[in-house]
Protein backbone atom coordinates (compact mmCIF):
# COMPACT_ATOMS: atom_id res chain seq x y z
CA UNK A 1 0.00 0.00 0.00
CA UNK A 2 2.78 2.10 0.79
CA UNK A 3 4.40 1.51 -2.20
CA UNK A 4 1.14 2.41 -4.17
CA UNK A 5 1.15 6.07 -2.41
CA UNK A 6 4.66 6.59 -3.30
CA UNK A 7 4.26 5.95 -7.37
CA UNK A 8 0.88 8.31 -7.08
CA UNK A 9 2.99 10.85 -5.37
CA UNK A 10 5.51 10.48 -7.91
CA UNK A 11 2.99 10.50 -11.05
CA UNK A 12 1.44 13.98 -9.37
CA UNK A 13 4.67 15.39 -8.58
CA UNK A 14 6.24 14.66 -12.21
CA UNK A 15 2.87 15.77 -14.14
CA UNK A 16 3.05 19.16 -12.00
CA UNK A 17 6.76 19.61 -12.40
CA UNK A 18 6.11 19.25 -16.45
CA UNK A 19 3.01 21.14 -16.35
CA UNK A 20 4.70 24.10 -15.00
CA UNK A 21 7.84 23.86 -16.86
CA UNK A 22 5.70 23.43 -20.06
CA UNK A 23 4.11 26.41 -18.86
CA UNK A 24 6.26 28.89 -17.79
CA UNK A 25 9.57 27.28 -20.08
CA UNK A 26 9.59 30.49 -22.28
CA UNK A 27 8.71 32.87 -20.29
CA UNK A 28 12.00 31.77 -18.04
CA UNK A 29 14.05 31.70 -20.93
CA UNK A 30 12.70 35.83 -21.48
CA UNK A 31 13.42 36.48 -18.14
CA UNK A 32 17.12 35.30 -18.36
CA UNK A 33 17.48 37.05 -21.65
CA UNK A 34 15.81 40.26 -20.07
CA UNK A 35 18.52 40.08 -16.80
CA UNK A 36 21.62 39.60 -19.43
CA UNK A 37 20.86 42.73 -21.64
CA UNK A 38 19.37 44.74 -18.42
CA UNK A 39 22.10 43.73 -16.68
CA UNK A 40 23.94 47.11 -18.29
CA UNK A 41 21.26 49.38 -18.54
CA UNK A 42 18.37 48.71 -16.84
CA UNK A 43 14.29 48.21 -17.38
CA UNK A 44 12.86 51.02 -20.47
CA UNK A 45 16.02 51.83 -20.89
CA UNK A 46 17.82 51.51 -24.63
CA UNK A 47 21.57 50.43 -24.75
CA UNK A 48 23.54 50.16 -27.83
CA UNK A 49 25.37 47.14 -27.83
CA UNK A 50 28.97 47.55 -29.21
CA UNK A 51 29.23 45.80 -32.61
CA UNK A 52 29.61 41.96 -31.66
CA UNK A 53 33.24 40.14 -31.67
CA UNK A 54 34.29 37.46 -29.60
CA UNK A 55 35.11 39.43 -26.56
CA UNK A 56 32.04 41.60 -26.11
CA UNK A 57 29.45 38.63 -27.38
CA UNK A 58 27.23 38.03 -24.72
CA UNK A 59 23.93 36.59 -26.29
CA UNK A 60 24.01 33.46 -28.47
CA UNK A 61 24.45 33.67 -32.29
CA UNK A 62 24.77 37.34 -32.59
CA UNK A 63 25.26 38.80 -35.96
CA UNK A 64 29.25 40.43 -35.96
CA UNK A 65 27.26 42.18 -39.53
CA UNK A 66 24.50 43.81 -37.01
CA UNK A 67 24.76 46.59 -34.46
CA UNK A 68 21.97 45.42 -31.64
CA UNK A 69 20.48 48.32 -29.86
CA UNK A 70 17.88 46.52 -27.08
CA UNK A 71 15.48 47.83 -24.61
CA UNK A 72 13.74 45.51 -22.11
CA UNK A 73 10.78 46.81 -21.36
CA UNK A 74 7.91 46.58 -18.73
CA UNK A 75 4.68 48.73 -19.23
CA UNK A 76 4.16 48.77 -15.62
CA UNK A 77 4.87 52.38 -14.90
CA UNK A 78 2.69 53.20 -18.26
CA UNK A 79 3.61 53.43 -21.86
CA UNK A 80 6.79 53.43 -23.17
CA UNK A 81 7.46 56.32 -25.61
CA UNK A 82 10.28 53.94 -28.29
CA UNK A 83 11.76 56.65 -30.76
CA UNK A 84 14.64 55.76 -33.59
CA UNK A 85 16.14 57.27 -36.51
CA UNK A 86 16.87 54.98 -40.00
CA UNK A 87 20.16 55.00 -41.20
CA UNK A 88 19.88 55.75 -44.95
CA UNK A 89 21.11 52.65 -47.04
CA UNK A 90 20.89 49.83 -45.16
CA UNK A 91 18.72 47.54 -43.34
CA UNK A 92 17.31 48.51 -40.06
CA UNK A 93 14.48 47.11 -38.32
CA UNK A 94 12.51 47.15 -34.92
CA UNK A 95 11.22 43.65 -33.63
CA UNK A 96 9.01 43.47 -30.62
CA UNK A 97 9.05 39.98 -28.64
CA UNK A 98 6.95 39.25 -25.73
CA UNK A 99 7.24 37.17 -22.40
CA UNK A 100 6.66 34.36 -24.23
CA UNK A 101 9.52 35.02 -26.68
CA UNK A 102 6.95 35.80 -29.60
CA UNK A 103 7.99 37.88 -32.39
CA UNK A 104 4.49 40.09 -32.46
CA UNK A 105 5.78 42.77 -34.25
CA UNK A 106 8.46 44.11 -37.11
CA UNK A 107 9.01 47.68 -39.09
CA UNK A 108 11.64 47.59 -41.03
CA UNK A 109 13.61 50.36 -42.92
CA UNK A 110 11.03 50.00 -46.28
CA UNK A 111 8.23 50.87 -43.79
CA UNK A 112 10.01 53.76 -41.96
CA UNK A 113 9.85 55.59 -45.07
CA UNK A 114 10.18 58.57 -43.45
CA UNK A 115 13.58 58.00 -42.22
CA UNK A 116 12.14 57.50 -38.39
CA UNK A 117 9.89 56.10 -35.80
CA UNK A 118 7.73 56.79 -33.23
CA UNK A 119 6.19 54.46 -31.83
CA UNK A 120 3.94 54.43 -28.14
CA UNK A 121 4.19 50.87 -26.56
CA UNK A 122 1.05 49.69 -24.40
CA UNK A 123 -0.37 47.09 -22.89
CA UNK A 124 -3.22 45.19 -25.10
CA UNK A 125 -6.62 45.79 -23.78
CA UNK A 126 -5.56 49.73 -23.13
CA UNK A 127 -5.14 51.23 -26.19
CA UNK A 128 -6.31 55.35 -26.48
CA UNK A 129 -5.83 57.55 -29.04
CA UNK A 130 -1.99 57.82 -30.49
CA UNK A 131 -0.28 60.82 -29.59
CA UNK A 132 0.57 62.63 -32.95
CA UNK A 133 2.84 61.24 -34.93
CA UNK A 134 3.01 58.84 -32.90
CA UNK A 135 1.91 54.56 -34.16
CA UNK A 136 0.45 52.57 -31.29
CA UNK A 137 1.66 48.99 -30.49
CA UNK A 138 -0.03 46.79 -28.37
CA UNK A 139 2.01 44.14 -26.40
CA UNK A 140 0.26 41.10 -25.29
CA UNK A 141 2.40 40.70 -22.24
CA UNK A 142 3.23 43.90 -20.10
CA UNK A 143 7.15 42.82 -20.29
CA UNK A 144 9.55 42.38 -23.46
CA UNK A 145 12.21 43.66 -25.19
CA UNK A 146 12.56 45.99 -28.03
CA UNK A 147 15.53 44.83 -30.16
CA UNK A 148 16.74 46.96 -32.91
CA UNK A 149 18.85 45.32 -35.65
CA UNK A 150 21.25 48.05 -37.89
CA UNK A 151 23.03 46.59 -40.41
CA UNK A 152 26.59 47.79 -41.24
CA UNK A 153 26.71 47.03 -44.93
CA UNK A 154 29.97 49.46 -45.46
CA UNK A 155 32.90 49.25 -43.53
CA UNK A 156 33.52 52.71 -44.60
CA UNK A 157 29.93 54.03 -42.89
CA UNK A 158 30.33 52.28 -40.08
CA UNK A 159 31.07 55.52 -37.91
CA UNK A 160 27.81 56.88 -39.71
CA UNK A 161 25.46 54.35 -39.59
CA UNK A 162 26.41 54.17 -35.42
CA UNK A 163 25.84 57.92 -34.54
CA UNK A 164 22.29 57.18 -36.29
CA UNK A 165 21.31 54.27 -34.54
CA UNK A 166 22.87 55.61 -31.11
CA UNK A 167 19.53 58.09 -31.36
CA UNK A 168 17.45 55.59 -30.74
CA UNK A 169 15.86 55.58 -26.94
CA UNK A 170 12.87 54.21 -24.91
CA UNK A 171 11.57 56.37 -22.08
CA UNK A 172 8.29 55.77 -19.67
CA UNK A 173 5.32 58.02 -20.50
CA UNK A 174 2.96 59.64 -17.99
CA UNK A 175 -0.83 59.33 -18.37
CA UNK A 176 -2.65 60.94 -19.53
CA UNK A 177 0.14 60.66 -23.21
CA UNK A 178 2.23 63.26 -23.11
CA UNK B 1 10.91 8.78 1.19
CA UNK B 2 9.08 11.73 0.62
CA UNK B 3 12.07 13.45 -0.64
CA UNK B 4 12.92 10.46 -3.05
CA UNK B 5 9.35 11.21 -4.37
CA UNK B 6 9.64 14.85 -4.96
CA UNK B 7 13.45 14.05 -6.77
CA UNK B 8 12.29 11.21 -8.65
CA UNK B 9 8.93 13.19 -9.80
CA UNK B 10 10.80 16.42 -10.58
CA UNK B 11 13.22 13.98 -12.73
CA UNK B 12 10.45 12.34 -14.54
CA UNK B 13 8.71 15.58 -15.38
CA UNK B 14 11.94 17.21 -16.44
CA UNK B 15 12.76 14.64 -18.52
CA UNK B 16 9.16 13.52 -19.86
CA UNK B 17 8.89 17.32 -21.28
CA UNK B 18 12.25 16.91 -22.73
CA UNK B 19 11.30 13.69 -24.33
CA UNK B 20 8.42 15.66 -25.78
CA UNK B 21 10.15 18.30 -26.85
CA UNK B 22 12.84 17.04 -28.93
CA UNK B 23 12.29 13.17 -29.16
CA UNK B 24 8.08 12.63 -29.72
CA UNK B 25 8.10 15.60 -32.37
CA UNK B 26 11.94 16.85 -32.69
CA UNK B 27 11.72 20.87 -34.85
CA UNK B 28 10.13 19.86 -38.23
CA UNK B 29 13.03 21.28 -40.00
CA UNK B 30 13.51 22.09 -43.67
CA UNK B 31 17.00 20.79 -44.86
CA UNK B 32 18.47 21.77 -48.34
CA UNK B 33 21.88 20.14 -48.72
CA UNK B 34 24.00 20.46 -45.44
CA UNK B 35 21.74 23.17 -44.36
CA UNK B 36 18.51 23.32 -42.25
CA UNK B 37 16.45 25.61 -41.36
CA UNK B 38 13.64 25.42 -38.62
CA UNK B 39 10.40 27.23 -39.90
CA UNK B 40 9.29 27.55 -36.18
CA UNK B 41 11.96 30.31 -35.68
CA UNK B 42 10.36 34.14 -34.89
CA UNK B 43 6.73 33.11 -35.05
CA UNK B 44 3.99 32.67 -32.68
CA UNK B 45 3.87 28.80 -31.84
CA UNK B 46 0.11 27.50 -31.79
CA UNK B 47 0.72 25.23 -28.91
CA UNK B 48 2.81 25.36 -25.88
CA UNK B 49 5.16 22.66 -26.76
CA UNK B 50 6.18 24.42 -30.14
CA UNK B 51 6.46 27.64 -27.64
CA UNK B 52 8.68 26.12 -25.70
CA UNK B 53 10.82 24.76 -28.18
CA UNK B 54 10.81 28.37 -30.33
CA UNK B 55 11.45 29.40 -27.00
CA UNK B 56 14.66 27.38 -26.56
CA UNK B 57 15.78 27.09 -29.85
CA UNK B 58 15.64 30.37 -31.18
CA UNK B 59 14.79 33.25 -28.97
CA UNK B 60 15.03 36.61 -30.34
CA UNK B 61 14.97 35.33 -34.00
CA UNK B 62 12.86 38.05 -36.82
CA UNK B 63 10.11 35.79 -38.32
CA UNK B 64 10.50 34.02 -41.79
CA UNK B 65 8.68 37.16 -44.24
CA UNK B 66 11.79 39.32 -42.78
CA UNK B 67 14.86 36.89 -42.42
CA UNK B 68 15.50 33.13 -42.61
CA UNK B 69 17.88 31.45 -40.77
CA UNK B 70 19.77 28.12 -42.08
CA UNK B 71 22.34 26.62 -39.17
CA UNK B 72 24.96 24.01 -40.45
CA UNK B 73 26.22 21.24 -37.81
CA UNK B 74 27.81 18.41 -40.03
CA UNK B 75 29.42 18.19 -43.21
CA UNK B 76 27.62 16.55 -46.35
CA UNK B 77 28.64 12.62 -44.62
CA UNK B 78 27.11 14.06 -41.68
CA UNK B 79 29.96 14.18 -39.54
CA UNK B 80 30.11 17.00 -37.17
CA UNK B 81 32.08 20.01 -38.81
CA UNK B 82 34.94 20.46 -37.44
CA UNK B 83 38.44 23.38 -37.40
CA UNK B 84 40.50 19.55 -37.78
CA UNK B 85 39.43 20.50 -41.48
CA UNK B 86 39.63 22.89 -44.05
CA UNK B 87 36.23 23.26 -45.99
CA UNK B 88 35.01 25.48 -48.86
CA UNK B 89 31.65 26.83 -49.46
CA UNK B 90 30.13 27.69 -53.05
CA UNK B 91 27.19 28.93 -54.91
CA UNK B 92 25.49 31.73 -56.20
CA UNK B 93 24.86 34.20 -53.84
CA UNK B 94 21.73 33.45 -52.07
CA UNK B 95 18.14 35.55 -53.13
CA UNK B 96 17.90 38.00 -50.36
CA UNK B 97 18.57 41.82 -50.13
CA UNK B 98 20.96 40.51 -47.56
CA UNK B 99 22.83 37.85 -47.09
CA UNK B 100 25.46 36.33 -44.35
CA UNK B 101 27.28 33.30 -43.14
CA UNK B 102 28.70 33.27 -39.48
CA UNK B 103 30.92 30.40 -37.63
CA UNK B 104 30.25 29.94 -34.11
CA UNK B 105 31.63 27.70 -31.36
CA UNK B 106 29.24 24.61 -29.74
CA UNK B 107 28.51 27.19 -27.47
CA UNK B 108 26.60 29.61 -29.89
CA UNK B 109 29.03 32.38 -29.40
CA UNK B 110 31.58 34.19 -31.96
CA UNK B 111 35.19 31.84 -31.96
CA UNK B 112 37.76 34.08 -31.00
CA UNK B 113 41.04 34.38 -33.46
CA UNK B 114 43.73 36.85 -34.50
CA UNK B 115 42.40 37.67 -38.00
CA UNK B 116 38.83 38.71 -36.29
CA UNK B 117 37.24 36.80 -39.75
CA UNK B 118 33.63 36.03 -38.00
CA UNK B 119 31.77 36.19 -40.87
CA UNK B 120 31.60 36.71 -44.90
CA UNK B 121 28.48 38.31 -46.27
CA UNK B 122 26.98 40.25 -49.69
CA UNK B 123 28.55 43.48 -48.56
CA UNK B 124 32.53 41.55 -47.94
CA UNK B 125 32.45 38.81 -50.31
CA UNK B 126 34.31 38.85 -53.61
CA UNK B 127 32.21 36.78 -56.43
CA UNK B 128 33.97 35.11 -58.96
CA UNK B 129 33.97 35.49 -63.28
CA UNK B 130 31.07 32.79 -62.70
CA UNK B 131 29.01 34.92 -60.22
CA UNK B 132 29.27 32.40 -57.42
CA UNK B 133 30.88 33.60 -53.93
CA UNK B 134 33.61 30.77 -52.65
CA UNK B 135 33.96 30.89 -48.75
CA UNK B 136 36.81 29.30 -47.30
CA UNK B 137 36.67 27.85 -43.81
CA UNK B 138 39.95 27.35 -41.54
CA UNK B 139 41.32 27.85 -38.64
CA UNK B 140 42.72 31.76 -38.60
CA UNK B 141 40.26 32.85 -41.65
CA UNK B 142 42.79 32.45 -44.17
CA UNK B 143 41.21 31.90 -47.72
CA UNK B 144 39.21 33.33 -50.09
CA UNK B 145 36.44 35.58 -48.27
CA UNK B 146 37.89 33.04 -45.47
CA UNK B 147 35.98 32.75 -41.86
CA UNK B 148 37.87 31.52 -39.00
CA UNK B 149 36.97 28.43 -37.45
CA UNK B 150 39.12 28.13 -34.69
CA UNK B 151 40.45 25.21 -32.90
CA UNK B 152 37.10 22.63 -32.18
CA UNK B 153 33.83 21.76 -33.69
CA UNK B 154 31.81 24.99 -35.21
CA UNK B 155 28.17 25.70 -36.62
CA UNK B 156 27.41 27.85 -39.42
CA UNK B 157 24.50 30.17 -39.71
CA UNK B 158 23.20 31.47 -43.01
CA UNK B 159 21.21 34.74 -42.73
CA UNK B 160 18.61 35.96 -45.58
CA UNK B 161 17.35 38.99 -44.61
CA UNK B 162 14.01 39.31 -46.33
CA UNK B 163 14.68 36.83 -48.56
CA UNK B 164 12.79 36.79 -52.21
CA UNK B 165 9.40 35.92 -52.21
CA UNK B 166 9.71 32.48 -53.99
CA UNK B 167 12.88 31.37 -51.85
CA UNK B 168 10.75 32.11 -48.52
CA UNK B 169 7.41 30.38 -49.88
CA UNK B 170 9.72 27.66 -50.39
CA UNK B 171 12.76 27.59 -48.30
CA UNK B 172 13.44 23.61 -49.43
CA UNK B 173 14.16 24.84 -52.84
CA UNK B 174 16.17 27.29 -52.26
CA UNK B 175 19.92 27.13 -54.10
CA UNK B 176 22.20 27.44 -51.21
CA UNK B 177 26.08 27.34 -50.99
CA UNK B 178 27.45 24.15 -51.68
CA UNK B 179 30.01 22.42 -49.24
CA UNK B 180 33.54 20.95 -50.27
CA UNK B 181 35.20 19.45 -47.64
CA UNK B 182 39.28 19.91 -48.35
CA UNK B 183 42.48 18.27 -46.16
CA UNK B 184 41.86 17.23 -42.70
CA UNK B 185 44.76 17.16 -40.31
CA UNK B 186 45.20 14.95 -37.70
Amino acid sequence: MKIVKWLLAVLVIAAVTHAALLYFGPSLVMNRAMAVVAAGSGINTMSHAPRPTADTDRIVRSSPDLLYSICPYDLGDGPLRINAEVPPGTYWSMSFYDMNTNNYRVINDGQASAGAVLIVLMKAGTLGPAPAGAELVASPTPRGIVLIRTLVNDERSLQAIDTVRRRAACTTLQMPLE
Amino acid sequence: MGLAALVVGVALGAGSLWYMLFRAAPTPYVSVGIWRMNPLAGSTGNDPYSRLRIAITSILALNKSETIYFEALADNDGAPLTAACDYTLIGQPPAARWWSVTAYGPDDMLIASDSGRYSASAASATTLATGEVEIALTPDGSGPNGIATGSGRFELLLRLYQPAPDLAAAPESAPLFRLVKGACRA
